[in-house]
């Protein structure tokens, strides 16, 4: 850091420090609480899982390795456990960032697939909103002809079994004509098929549960689960909304776009952290009660064990990251040297 | 041969002595395992054991935050990571060249083979603490030969270890020669016993003890010289009657009538001199006698010699247990006597770290030329920090029981090499009885539980509220008598 910043720093702390306590001024979201049902949640049993998944990645000059972990447990007086794990080279070097987030959710839903069926409720970290919004620039820069071709390989990715990725083994078809393109298109389209495998299969029972979700409906310029994180301590739950997703999608459209979700900020136990929760169905409060009494049933200190389970188990820390490459006994450039 | 059950296996890196494992089964502390790797079997001993659960990990901060989780994961996922030190090729107990390589498997050590690593020699002290079926016997040669150390914080089983090998050494003829500071062994039950009385010929001592005995200061130069005057003539025949100190007194009264004293000093000092001597007769009555036979000539073959120190003050403790060290070790270089142990309680008292006594000086000369004439040291002492370092480090054999003072445990350390870190810190969690040998007693350092000796040692732990509760009733009854015999009086007065 330069030490330029320490003196700008010394120079604006006052203003920062106003600034910081404008924005925690409880004052500003007491009107919200009205919004607020406070309800002591009963525990009730059923068969809960829940998934997680990591993805971890070392970048040289030319390529990419990456390793990738998912998880699915189900509490249903045992934990049993689905899981899967890859270590691979990513190619071509193109649209890195977003290729490796979408490696990580289909290792992801395909863990959850594998247990799915034998659950009550399935919870998945994060927004299934955002999921389906996500990865959008993928389709982007295949012309028509292009995406026929990769079109005729959809059936295949929708038998496709086991928890890897089809795409690699399926690219061996695709022409050289704009391959790049083709192959993360033929990545992406693998992504929706498999969430629509889930969402099909489980559009009764799968929960989105975020930490750190961004939406902001209130109008109050921060997120939604912040104002009611000051607002309120009691467990609980907002009043829920719907919500739809609008854009149009290459495959599955129609279903996609029928969802409709119903999103709601809730709280598990008193004093504890404020999650969002989004399921991909309508749901009225007292239904959403119940949702919550069986989510609660397995969780702890305010949160779902089997997902904070989950997500303990996968996390690929840098450290590991180094000894599997180590294991890997490469020696390549990274670029990075001469800056050392 | 594959030995026992698989407990564990390596992981991470490791050295020629010491390698890390993981293991879903709990071993125990000090449990034997042997690793197979390179054609070897190698003996090891677990040093450390490490516990823990990823679900419950130590930033948890509300207690039923664990029992919501331990609800759900049970005691499953739970891993148990350890140390081996490895101590050997169970054939030969050479420590390999190379280093077990990560994924050697830990098996339990077998007990027929740990039978041919404890079970060879020829003094019983108990049982392996992981394996009671393995008997721990040593090796009355070494343990004689090269000295032993008993250390342990006081009520840890220090003399009951004394008494359980004494018993042993009676067994094997031997001659165990016990300073009994504290009157624990003489009515302790062993099988043959021989009491002695701390009773010394006043004949048979040298100048020096004489001297500390009569209490001759150090810088009473004239005093001394008298006295030593006077102790000479005595002690070589001096004609006449009495007893060596009435001759002694009737020395120093003629010098005292002499002429030959001119100045006033001299007059005074052979005044406080005859003062001393008969001090000392007076305070030693009893203990020195001069129609006492030599203690040397009292000490049996085949039993405790027991040597009541209990009610003698210090002084005359270490000149007695000077004046026989000093004489077996004479009698030793010419044969006279057979190899003898000599078990010193307290020794911390006798053979301290910070002053000189009479006893140090010839525990430090047995703890140096013993071995070569055949006279073995046991040193007990609950205070090795304060105990002499040079003898301490002669000892090449410990068996250290319950130590919690860091300072006791590493001068303790310091005295042995043996002893590793691991080991060192189990020190301080030892039960009553239990131990940690070492030294060429023992092929391989081992974690014993000691017989408890049947007989019964008077230092054990006494009972209190038993002796309160004694009392009391006593004092009640008198009470009620004193009562009765009021009341007795007044109405023979009405
Ligand atoms: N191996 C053993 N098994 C069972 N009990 C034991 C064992 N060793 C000692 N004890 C018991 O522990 C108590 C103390 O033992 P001991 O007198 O031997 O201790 P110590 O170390 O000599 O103590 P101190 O320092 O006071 O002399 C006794 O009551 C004895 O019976
Ligand atoms: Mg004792």
């Amino acid at each position: 850091m330069l030490d330029l910043t320490y003196e700008v720093l010394a120079r604006d702390k006052s203003g920062i420090q106003k600034r910081v306590s404008e924005l925690l001024d409880r004052s500003i979201v007491k009107d919200y609480r009205a919004r607020w049902n406070s309800v002591c949640f009963k525990p009730s049993p059923s068969v809960v899982g829940a998934e997680d998944g990591s993805i971890n990645h070392k970048r040289y000059k030319n390529l990419v390795i990456y390793a990738v972990n998912a998880t699915a447990h189900v509490y249903d007086g045992d934990i049993r456990s689905a899981s899967s794990a890859d270590v691979g080279v990513l190619y071509p070097y193109f649209q890195i960032e977003e290729r490796l987030h979408l490696y990580r959710a289909i290792y992801e839903f395909k863990c959850a697939l594998e247990v799915i069926d034998s659950v009550d409720l399935f919870l998945v970290d994060g927004s299934m909103i955002s999921d389906l919004n996500a990865f959008r620039r993928l389709s982007q820069g295949v012309s028509k002809e292009q995406r026929e071709e990769v079109f005729a390989l959809l059936p295949m990715l929708e038998q496709a079994e086991g928890v890897e990725i089809a795409s690699i083994e399926l690219s061996r078809r695709l022409g050289p004509d704009g391959y790049r393109e083709k192959l993360v298109f033929l990545e992406y389209l693998e992504y929706l098929t498999t969430l629509e495998k889930l969402l099909s299969r489980g559009l009764d029972k799968l929960v989105g549960i975020s930490k750190l979700s961004t939406r902001s409906r209130l109008g109050t310029g921060v997120p939604d689960l912040a104002v009611f994180e000051e607002a309120t301590s009691q467990a609980g739950y907002s009043d829920p909304e719907t919500d739809v997703v609008t854009r149009r999608f290459p495959v599955y459209d129609e279903l996609f776009r029928s969802l409709v979700f119903t999103i709601s900020s809730i709280r598990l136990e008193d004093g504890k952290d404020v999650y969002m929760l989004e399921v991909p169905r309508e749901i009225d409060k007292s239904q959403l009660i119940e949702l919550l009494e069986r989510i609660s049933y397995t969780s702890v200190d305010g949160y779902p064990y089997l997902l904070k389970k989950a997500h303990k188990e996968v996390t690929i820390t840098n450290r590991e990251m180094k000894n599997l490459i180590a294991g890997l006994g490469i020696v390549a450039k990274t670029g990075r040297e001469v800056l050392k | 041969m594959t030995g026992g059950s698989v407990i564990g296996v390596c992981i991470g890196e490791a050295t020629p002595g010491e390698a890390a494992f993981i293991s879903r089964e709990m071993p125990v502390t000090g449990e034997y395992v042997t690793l197979e790797f390179e054609d070897a079997r190698v003996l090891g001993m677990v040093e450390s054991l490490v516990r823990g659960s990823p679900a419950i990990s130590g930033d948890i901060i509300d207690p039923d935050v664990v029992e919501r989780i331990l609800k759900f994961e049970g005691t499953g996922g739970q891993y148990v990571r350890g140390r081996v030190r490895l101590l050997g090729d169970v054939k030969d107990l050479r420590i390999p060249k190379v280093p077990p390589p990560p994924g050697t498997k830990v098996k339990r050590a077998d007990t027929e083979t740990l039978r041919q690593l404890f079970s060879t020699g020829s003094i019983r002290i108990g049982t392996l603490l992981s394996n009671p079926e393995v008997e721990v016997k040593l090796d009355a040669n070494m343990m004689v030969s090269r000295h032993l150390a008993i250390l342990a914080i006081t009520g840890a089983g220090k003399s009951n270890t004394v008494s359980v090998i004494v018993e042993a050494l009676i067994k094997l003829e031997g001659m165990p020669i016990i300073f009994d500071m504290h009157s624990e062994y003489g009515d302790a039950g062993f099988t043959s016993v021989k009491k002695i009385a701390p009773r010394l010929n006043p004949v048979y001592l040298s100048f020096a003890e004489f001297k500390m005995l009569v209490d001759v200061g150090k810088d009473a130069y004239i005093q001394e010289r008298l006295l030593r005057k006077a102790f000479n003539a005595a002690k070589s025949g001096m004609k006449g009657r009495g007893s060596f100190i009435e001759k002694i007194l009737r020395k120093l009264e003629e010098k005292a009538d002499s002429e030959e004293l001119k100045t006033g000093s001299e007059k005074n000092a052979i005044a406080g001199v005859i003062n001393k001597v008969e001090d000392f007769e007076n305070k030693y009555e009893g203990l020195v006698d001069p129609h006492a036979p030599h203690i040397l000539d009292q000490l049996e073959q085949g039993s405790a010699n027991v040597i009541d120190l209990g009610s003698v003050d210090e002084d005359y403790a270490d000149v007695i247990v000077s004046h026989i060290l000093r004489r077996t070790l004479y009698k030793r270089k010419t044969g006279d006597m057979p190899p003898a142990f000599c078990i010193i309680e307290e020794a911390h008292i006798l053979a301290p770290a910070k002053r000189p006594t009479h006893s140090k000086y010839w525990i430090d000369r047995i703890a140096r030329e013993g071995r070569k004439f055949g006279v073995g040291l046991c040193l007990v002492s609950q205070r090795p920090k304060s105990l002499d370092q040079n003898s301490l480090s002669q000892a090449n054999n410990t068996i250290i029981m319950r130590l919690i003072e860091p300072s006791d445990q590493r001068h303790v350390q310091q005295s042995s090499e043996r002893l590793s870190d691991d080991l060192l810190a189990q020190l301080s969690s030892l039960n009553i009885g239990e131990a940690i040998t070492l030294g060429l007693m023992t092929k391989i350092p081992a974690l014993v539980k000691i017989d408890k000796y049947p007989g019964k040692i008077k230092g054990g732990d006494p009972d209190i509220t038993g002796e309160w509760k004694k009392r009391a009733q006593k004092q009640r009854q008198l009470k009620k008598q004193k009562k009765a015999e009021i009341t007795d009086l007044y109405t023979n007065i009405i």
